[in-house]
């Protein structure tokens, strides 16, 4: 069931979608990528300690 | 492929969308991608608490949730104070949202109160089904739905009533300015 396009309900959904999505399409900054690489470093440093 | 690997594969691939979650709920850049970046180290230290093959993006959801609230409690009053945060947002970041009705869309949305606020988020954007946002809000099926339905009925008035008054920049913009003086 497809809301029509000038039903209120479905202008809201599709103004929060695009919202949301304008967002999303940044794709991942880089200083998340350099934190899950500096977390996974100090865990392989861990393991590695661990295996002595 | 480690599990670790694949963990930190299935995180990446969830953390677009948990920004935009993190995004929607807080309505600032720089806030939101401190919660992103909180979320990410806790949930990397509970690795072992996640069963590979289970619900990723979920699991994030949860905790980038609960430590929302979690500091929110610490705070006090700070986050919770949402005239000024209304106020800041429009002040400092106004250029964030590309068209002038994404930006009144996130005025009205800012003016919802949270849990109704994450509820249509989740379920209108995230692409949750009901029950696995209340299994993230911690709250029965139906209070998610009746959340939702509220969150729609009271965006629908907001804009409806901003609507009117569309056609002059004065009477958008004086409120808001005199808002930022009194505060």
């Amino acid at each position: 069931m497809r809301p029509k396009s000038d039903d209120p309900n479905a202008q809201i959904a599709a103004k929060l979608k695009a919202l949301y999505l304008s967002v999303q399409e940044e794709g991942i900054p880089a200083r998340f990528l350099d934190l899950l690489e500096k977390l996974e470093a100090v865990e392989q440093r861990s393991v590695l300690d661990g295996k002595e | 492929m480690s599990e670790n690997q694949e963990f930190k594969r299935e995180m990446l691939a969830a953390l677009p969308s948990l920004r935009a979650f993190a995004m929607s709920l807080i309505g600032r850049h720089d806030r939101a991608d401190d919660l992103v970046q909180d979320t990410i180290m806790k949930a990397w230290a509970k690795q072992d608490h996640f069963e590979m093959g289970t619900n990723m993006k979920a699991w994030l959801f949860t905790i980038l949730r609960n430590e929302l609230y979690s500091q929110m409690r610490k705070r006090g009053r700070e986050i919770q104070d949402s005239d000024g945060h209304f106020t800041e947002t429009l002040a400092h970041h106004p250029e964030q949202y590309g068209s002038l009705d994404l930006q009144d869309f996130r005025r009205a949305l800012d003016q919802l109160p949270p849990d109704q606020r994450e509820a249509i988020i989740l379920v209108g954007a995230s692409g949750f089904s009901y029950e696995e946002a209340a299994t993230i809000c911690g709250c029965a099926l139906g209070t998610i739905k009746s959340r939702v339905n509220r969150a729609r009925q009271r965006l629908q008035e907001i804009l409806q009533i901003k609507g009117e008054n569309d056609y002059g920049p004065d009477e958008t913009s004086a409120p808001i300015t005199s808002r930022a003086f009194v505060s």
